[in-house]
């Protein structure tokens, strides 16, 4: 669906994007994180197409959006952190013009306006200013926006900030139901709460780079996130487990163990017992079900971790 | 493309029923009142619509056509549009036009009062042909909101913070443009005194057709420009074909104006080079400096990839590279007596006369100016190229370049140091021992730009210290 080689993006001085690649899967909603000034904006707008990176490719469906800025449009939609909203037009005549400016026919236009605003429950304000709605409509009718053209992919930076708790839900919802329609969705966000409702995965980015790029779904996924607590002997099960066949990305945090593994029953079963025939003391033993925000703290902090390495080894 | 999307909009915008209404009503009953009032002959009143046109074209739509885009920028929304599938001539043509529909439709019926009283005037009152002047307005207006989108999109992209002063700008720029173009028709119009001719590339012409064809081209180029503007903001790749040809022809343009019966090849030449100097700067201070971008370019050009690379070329180094030819065609002429005609064969004659031990001081100004300009071009480059000076760059630039051109040559002179002139100003340069001093000011800056730029193009790469990225395929 979208693939990301090696973007390298600069500003005067400082490289915002440092050799960025990852793979998005398509009817997935993918929750772009990070801290402020991680980057996370540079890089939707390249995904977008709207800035050109240094070095580096964006392909959508086999199509290299720097090369071909205009027909990769037609195929994405885009809702910056400003809405972008004329608020002297009525939504009907917004989404006429946009639908319109996006070269959908003018026989079908009408067919489209109805539909996006069906979908995000404006059908009734039609005929109202952009300017008046409240903030949580104003995010709808943007949306209805971005998604008049049917786009496959749809980017969306910071879509709930400023959202009271009520349209948050509802834009959950209304994400839901459109990777559910088909489309694959980007959206970034430094406020992890309000992605942890409807996001498949998770890409972390920090200082220009790609800390992790996960699924965050256990059940629908071959490997889940295991979670074994041990009373004493942490470094024997990381021994252990280091020798298990299938046990990947362990984590050791104080007497806690997380690692991926093969999610069937049988194969966990089995596990069970390596820990137990090993003679270790298991006091947990589950399936991390992981919150968005744990995941990404437990990945920041693995790379502050794998930072200060070095540093102790030059120190001694 | 020209009911496109943007127009559309624009329409819904400005032009509600009550507006419709109420601009012809009310322009009927000033025209009603100046009737009653002062029964003005039909010349007068056709005078008085003109103006009612020069005004509402010349102060509102150029105002119109830069706020419409600063309004697309503050508002966000131009984003969207950068993303549509919109054209970019439906853009240009959405904006000029759909952007200052209002200010049109009431300059469009002064103008039909115009035509109506200047057809009824007598014959001798009008001795400009009504359509001429119709003709002359429509063009003029045409340029000045054309140059008015230019000017925005250029200082849009430079001034993000200050998008009032942007405005206030583009607009300056399009009543001056408008200015000159009906200003012209003016030496001529029925409250003129005289009518007059003119000579370009030794023909005659009637002053009044060739302002009027004169402005028919610099729309055309106006036009062009925001056409290729606009099909930068919508991500296509431009290259940079037409700045280089519009560089030609203002170059050929202006050495029309130089007599051949009186004067020599060379100061056509001559002519030709200070108008791709003029551009130089022009081109340079229109364009953004963003060492990045430079980087890129130089990077693609490491890369042998060419074509890629003309992409990133500056436009002042295309003039300015220009300027070079002509000016050294200009000392070649001279050097070889400057006596070539168009029917000599030109290689062959300069050869036969050259003479470069009689070059006179005019030659040495020429090669002079090059290198004071190449000079001027490596210390503003300096400025943009500061951390710290990057946002007010050019401003200072133009401050220090503006004390170095006049205040200081003067003290210099007040000061007894006349004979470090040729350090301060081109046309002290009359000999080759002077050209030295220009010379060594090029050599001085290059190194100071080149420390900068090392300076500039480090990148804080926190991990490690990879290789320099593939820049990918050609």
């Amino acid at each position: 669906m979208l693939s990301v080689r090696h973007l390298v993006f600069d500003y005067p001085g400082v490289r915002a994007l440092d050799d960025v690649s990852f793979s998005v899967e398509p009817k997935t909603i993918t929750a772009l994180v990070g801290p402020n000034g991680a980057g996370k904006s540079t890089l939707l707008r390249c995904l977008a197409a709207l800035d050109r990176p240094f070095a580096g490719e964006v392909m959508l469906d086999g199509l290299n959006i720097h090369d071909t800025p205009r027909d990769a449009h037609q195929r994405m939609g885009f809702l910056p952190d400003f809405y972008g909203l004329y608020d002297e037009l009525t939504v009907r005549q917004c989404l006429t013009y946009r639908a319109a400016a996006l070269g959908v026919p003018r026989g079908e236009q009408a067919a489209r306006v109805h539909l996006a605003a069906e979908r995000m429950e404006i059908l009734d304000r039609m005929g109202d200013k952009a300017g008046a709605l409240s903030r949580g409509l104003r995010q709808r009718l943007a949306i209805a926006q971005a998604i008049i053209h049917e786009p496959a992919l749809l980017l969306l930076d910071e879509p709930a900030a400023g959202l009271d708790p009520e349209a948050r839900m509802g834009l959950s919802a209304v994400l839901r139901a459109l990777r559910d329609k088909g489309m694959t969705i980007i959206v970034s966000s430094h406020i992890l709460a309000e992605l942890e409702d409807y996001s498949t995965h998770m890409l972390v980015i920090r200082e220009g780079r790609i800390l992790h790029h996960r699924a965050l779904d256990p059940m629908s996924k071959q490997r889940v996130r295991i979670r074994v607590e041990v009373a004493g002997g942490e470094h024997r099960l990381v021994d252990v487990l280091s020798h298990e066949g299938g046990v990947t990305e362990i984590t050791l945090i104080g007497s806690t163990c997380t690692f991926e593994y093969p999610a069937s029953a049988v194969s966990r079963h089995t596990l069970l017992k390596h820990l137990m025939a090993a003679d270790l003391h298991v006091i947990e033993f589950a399936i991390d079900e992981q919150g968005l925000q744990e995941a990404y703290l437990e990945q920041v902090r693995a790379a502050e971790a794998a930072r200060a390495l070095p540093k102790i080894g030059r120190g001694g | 493309m020209w009911f496109s999307a943007e127009f559309q909009r624009n329409l819904w915008l400005q032009l509600s029923w009550g507006r419709v209404l109420a601009a012809p009503i009310l322009l009927g009953i000033i025209v009603a009142a100046l009737l009653q009032a002062i029964a003005p002959a039909p010349s007068h009143m056709a005078e008085f619509a003109r103006w009612g046109f020069v005004l509402l074209i010349a102060l509102w739509s150029t105002r119109r056509v830069a706020d419409a885009l600063a309004e697309e920028v503050g508002s966000g929304t131009w984003e969207g549009q950068r993303m549509s599938g919109m054209s970019a001539w439906s853009m240009v043509w959405g904006k000029m036009f759909g952007g200052a529909i209002f200010p049109w439709y009431c300059g469009l019926i002064c103008l039909g009062v115009m035509a109506w009283f200047g057809l009824q005037a007598s014959a001798g009152a009008m001795r400009v042909a009504v359509w001429q002047q119709v003709a002359t307005l429509l063009l003029g207006a045409v340029l000045g909101q054309a140059t008015a989108l230019v000017v925005a999109l250029l200082l849009l992209r430079k001034v993000q913070f200050r998008r009032r002063l942007a405005v206030t700008m583009a607009q300056i720029a399009g009543l001056l443009a408008f200015g000159l173009a009906v200003g012209w028709d003016y030496s001529a119009n029925p409250w003129a005194a005289s009518v007059g001719t003119i000579r370009w590339y030794d023909r005659t012409y009637d002053a009044n057709l060739f302002y009027l064809s004169s402005a028919g081209v610099f729309t055309i180029w106006a036009l062009l420009a925001s056409w290729r503007l606009m099909r930068a903001e919508l991500l296509y790749v431009n290259r940079p074909w037409v700045w280089k040809l519009f560089t030609l022809f203002a170059m050929a343009y202006a050495a029309g104006f130089v007599s051949w019966e009186t004067k020599a090849l060379s100061s056509r030449l001559a002519i030709a080079c200070v108008s791709a100097l003029m551009l130089t700067y022009a081109a340079f201070f229109a364009e953004v400096k963003d060492p990045v971008r430079y980087r890129w370019g130089l990077a693609r050009l490491k890369a042998l990839h060419w074509w890629r690379a003309l992409e990133f070329m500056p436009w002042w180094l295309i003039s300015y590279i220009l300027a070079v030819v002509a000016g050294a065609a200009t000392i070649w002429s001279i050097a070889s007596g400057g006596q070539l005609t168009w029917e000599d064969s030109w290689w062959f004659t300069l050869q036969r006369d050259a003479n470069w031990f009689a070059l006179g001081p005019i030659a040495f100004n020429i090669a002079a100016l090059l290198l004071f300009v190449l000079r001027d071009m490596l210390f503003l480059l300096w400025l943009n190229f500061g951390g710290k000076t990057r946002n007010r760059a050019d401003l200072t630039g133009l401050v220090v370049l503006a004390i170095a051109y006049w205040p200081l040559p003067m003290l210099m002179i007040g000061a007894g140091l006349a004979t470090f002139l040729p350090a301060v100003i081109p046309f002290a340069v009359t000999n080759a021992m002077a050209i030295a001093w220009p010379a060594a000011e090029v050599v001085v800056i290059w190194f100071l730009l080149l420390l900068r730029w090392r300076q500039a193009t480090r990148i804080d790469i926190i991990a490690d210290n990879r290789e320099e990225p593939s820049i990918g395929h050609q």
